[in-house]
């Protein structure tokens, strides 16, 4: 089992806490995790967590520039968001912990926007929507799968937003009451990892973000998204090098069991090299150029999907159908061996990956958010040993089946 | 409430990396991981630039990976991935690279495979035909992204005849075969012809299992052609691509070698220009004008060569407004001194970047090897810190009246009107 070592506590505000002491770094990253994702736009005004996570960056009332401060502390910070989350990190020379939890308690609470910095932004996101979504082979990929298969959820949109049009037409009154609503304490949790004494650490951060007022948050309705019935399909032609094919199954929650169940059946159909989609069609039978299955891995509802681009000599109907002979051979196939692969492969995967203290840090927030409890990261690999190959030909005979599959052929078109 | 003050950080420990050798082969090693993970990388001078086909190093790189004389592809990768150990291989201009990362526990498999590749590789038809295959479909799916073009088109136009000009284009996936795979292979992937660097939770019973089960095909001599750098200044390629979305934009140009006593003042300057995120371009290019999502200035090294480039992706309306305003942020370089405040700025950034660079084994290590291979060690760093808590802003301007006039290759890829 991991040993990470996790203190927790919570202010009157009810702001989260996670603290992990590492003394083997000089460094401490901070990071502040709201929970507000693209899930939670008005599907008329998509894009808008994202635009907003870049605005957040150009500045609050008590310092002009962020980026500046935090580069004279020596240190960096950067941000992500999805569907689910916003995330914020600052990594700094613990000597300059404070400077850290000033600027995000200044984040938290003194908003500093005007139109000149929300016209520049939007361009600046417009500009990062076509570079990833337009302007490159498959980029809109994303667009059309979670269209396909989210009718009702908000995950039908990327974070990036639906289209352009609903980052143009972005509002400063927009902005003004998504900050309201979402940065507030008892919406955020803070995790702290590195070279820090928890009783100290916890003294600052009581100073800094103790006297900010909680809010009452209103919540979106979510819809849930019904089981799929029947067969879902779509083809577009791109002028793309060669077609692909995309094959997705909606799957269970982050937060129960079978969440890992799912995880692991996609490493055994397509990650990496032994997997079996990789030795049955790249390697034995050459129809694929590159084929891979991952998990989308969201709170509500994700998606398995089976990925795969193919030699031109093949037709993506031929290419379905080489998919579906390898699925339709698992139940009953996977030994022990190959289930201990895979456990094996998450071990080390996550052992890895906790290396590095912003990495650390965020996970803390994330297992704080999933399970009500940091503790709960020292627990992963256990869940995934847990698995048994019984979970998982469960799946894959009762979800991983035509009717609920959600297909998409992505053409090579013949100019 | 008054706010923090800022904590000054006025040195640096740089981390001692230990060196033993295995036969002739140079092993260098950091330790002091905490989780129980090891790294070993070896480099071998074997990159794109030792063919006159860049496609037979590349190959010859994957195809240690593609089964060895114990193991066919499949068992091998059964073996690798049920160990949950990872082996990757990468191929530069120079060198080729292949690493394994796996936990304590499996050290010893996890080396025994390594070693496997590393010396008998199977070198299999089938297995060969289907690997330069896929590459050539992922190469083709890269010819359609603008940055990638552009990026190309700037080395061939920077350096024409010199290797580091000959960069890989489609035909030459038409003349490429096992034979000259194994013939590259023999050539290059020698004892004296190799180092080998490990970082990660090691002790000594790390050491001499290495010592007791690392080999490599023993030294045979060989000889390295060395090729005098010929660049060009002040070529302006200009491409047409009418899908394109954004145009892709790279400037750049040879500079002095890391030896040369400016080289170190230069690349502050470099990054004043285009480093990070509030640069002199980024400022203007993406936070004011908002032209695009990112800017970007560096120093690309070569062995033997550094080029200093810029890069982005922009706006198609705005192509050739954001190449003015790139060369005004040069010519301002050259002609006002920077202040203070934001030379202290850049000096903290790269401060706080020499900390993080140096967290820990695995990515000190990292640090190292990119010394030593151009025949450097931490000493030039900490010439380079000195250098940085005393630089002036004249120096600055004076590196940019120095270095950044004029004649620079210029490449757009984009929708052009």
């Amino acid at each position: 089992m991991l040993k990470i070592n996790v203190k927790r506590y919570k202010l009157s505000n009810d702001l989260r806490i996670v603290v992990n002491e590492d003394f083997t770094t000089p460094l401490v990253a901070v990071n502040v995790l709201y929970k507000v994702g693209s899930k939670d736009e008005n599907p008329e005004k998509t894009g808008f967590a994202h635009l907003f996570e870049h605005l957040l960056f150009t500045g609050t009332k008590n310092v002009a520039n962020f980026d500046e401060i935090v580069q004279l502390a020596y240190g960096e910070n950067n941000a992500f968001t999805n569907t689910d989350i916003t995330n914020y990190y600052i990594n700094l020379p613990a000597i300059n912990i404070e400077i850290a939890l000033w600027l995000e308690a200044d984040r938290m609470q003194f908003l500093n926007i005007n139109s000149n910095s929300l016209e520049v932004q939007k361009k600046v996101v417009i500009e990062e929507f076509k570079q990833h979504y337009l302007n490159k082979p498959y980029g809109d990929v994303s667009h059309l799968l979670r269209s396909l298969i989210y009718k009702k959820h908000s995950y039908q949109w990327p974070t990036i937003g639906k289209k352009i049009e609903h980052i143009e037409n972005a509002t400063l009154l927009d902005v003004e009451e998504f900050y309201e609503n979402w940065y507030v304490p008892n919406n955020a949790i803070l995790s702290i990892s590195g070279n820090v004494n928890s009783d100290e650490v916890i003294n600052l951060i009581e100073k800094w973000f103790g006297q900010i007022p909680p809010h009452k948050i209103k919540l979106p309705i979510i819809e849930e998204e019904p089981e799929k019935k029947e067969r879902t399909f779509l083809q577009v032609e791109r002028n793309v090098p060669s077609s692909a094919i995309y094959m997705a199954f909606l799957m269970s929650e982050r937060r129960t069991t079978l969440y890992y169940a799912y995880d692991m059946l996609s490493d055994i159909l397509g990650n990496g090299n032994s997997s079996r989609l990789y030795q049955s069609l790249v390697k034995q039978k050459p129809i694929f150029s590159s084929i891979n299955s991952y998990i989308s891995g969201s709170i509500d509802k994700g998606y398995l999907i089976i990925e795969g681009k193919i030699h031109n000599n093949y037709s993506l109907e031929q290419a379905e159908e080489e998919i579906w002979k390898v699925i339709n051979e698992i139940p009953d196939t996977i030994s022990e061996k190959e289930l201990q692969k895979q456990k094996n492969k998450y071990e080390a995967n996550f052992i890895g990956s906790l290396i590095d203290i912003n990495n650390k840090a965020e996970f803390l927030a994330y297992y704080e958010y999933l399970f009500d409890d940091a503790n709960s990261i020292n627990y992963e690999i256990e869940k995934y040993n847990q698995i048994t190959i019984n979970q998982i030909n469960k799946i894959i005979k009762e979800e991983i089946v035509y009717n609920k599959s959600v297909v998409l052929y992505y053409k090579k078109s013949d100019l | 409430m008054s706010f923090p003050e800022i904590k000054k950080v006025k040195s640096i420990n740089f981390p001692r990396v230990k060196q033993t050798n295995i036969n002739s082969l140079p092993f260098y090693y950091l330790d002091g991981l905490e989780q129980p993970i090891i790294k070993i990388e070896v480099i071998y001078n074997a990159g794109e630039s030792y063919s006159e086909n860049p496609l037979l190093a590349i190959l010859t790189n994957r195809m240690l990976t593609e089964g060895t004389k114990t193991y066919t592809s499949k068992e091998f990768y059964e073996k690798l991935d049920f160990i949950a150990a990872e082996i990757n291989t990468t191929t530069f201009f120079e060198n080729s690279s292949i690493s394994l990362v796996c936990l304590n526990k499996y050290f010893k498999e996890a080396i025994d495979l390594l070693v496997e590749c590393i010396n008998y590789p199977r070198f299999d038809e089938n297995d060969f035909k289907i690997l330069k295959e896929n590459a050539y479909q992922r190469f083709q799916i890269e010819l359609e992204k603008v940055n990638i073009l552009a990026r190309r088109e700037f080395f061939k136009n920077l350096f024409d005849d010199h290797p580091y000009g000959h960069i890989l284009e489609l035909q030459h996936f038409n003349n490429v075969n096992v034979k000259q795979l194994k013939d590259f292979f023999n050539r290059l992937y020698v004892e004296s012809n190799a180092q080998v660097y490990m970082s990660g939770h090691i002790d000594d019973e790390t050491i001499s299992m290495i010592k007791d089960n690392f080999k490599m095909n023993p030294a045979t001599p060989h000889k390295e052609t060395i090729y005098p750098i010929t660049s060009n200044r002040g070529k302006k390629i200009y491409i047409n691509k009418n899908d394109a979305v954004q145009s892709a934009i790279r400037i750049g140009k040879v500079i002095i070698p890391r030896t040369h006593p400016d080289f170190i003042p230069l690349s502050i300057t470099i990054f004043a220009l285009g480093g990070y995120f509030g640069s002199r371009l980024m400022k203007r290019l993406r936070e004011e004008k908002g032209y695009t999502y990112g800017i970007y200035s560096f120093v690309f090294s070569h062995k033997n060569t550094n080029v200093m480039t810029i890069f982005t992706e922009v706006n198609t309306e705005t192509t050739y407004e954001a190449i003015k305003c790139i060369y005004e942020e040069i010519d301002k370089l050259c002609q006002e001194p920077i202040s203070e405040l934001e030379l202290e700025n850049i000096k903290s950034y790269l401060i706080g970047q020499f900390l993080r660079s140096l967290d820990g084994p695995i990515n000190s290590i990292e640090v190292f090897k990119d010394l030593n291979q151009s025949g450097l060690d931490f000493d030039f760093y900490e010439k380079y810190l000195n250098c940085l808590l005393n630089i002036s802003p004249e120096t600055i301007l004076q590196m940019s009246q120095r270095y950044f006039s004029g004649d620079y290759v210029e490449v757009v890829v984009g929708k052009l009107n």
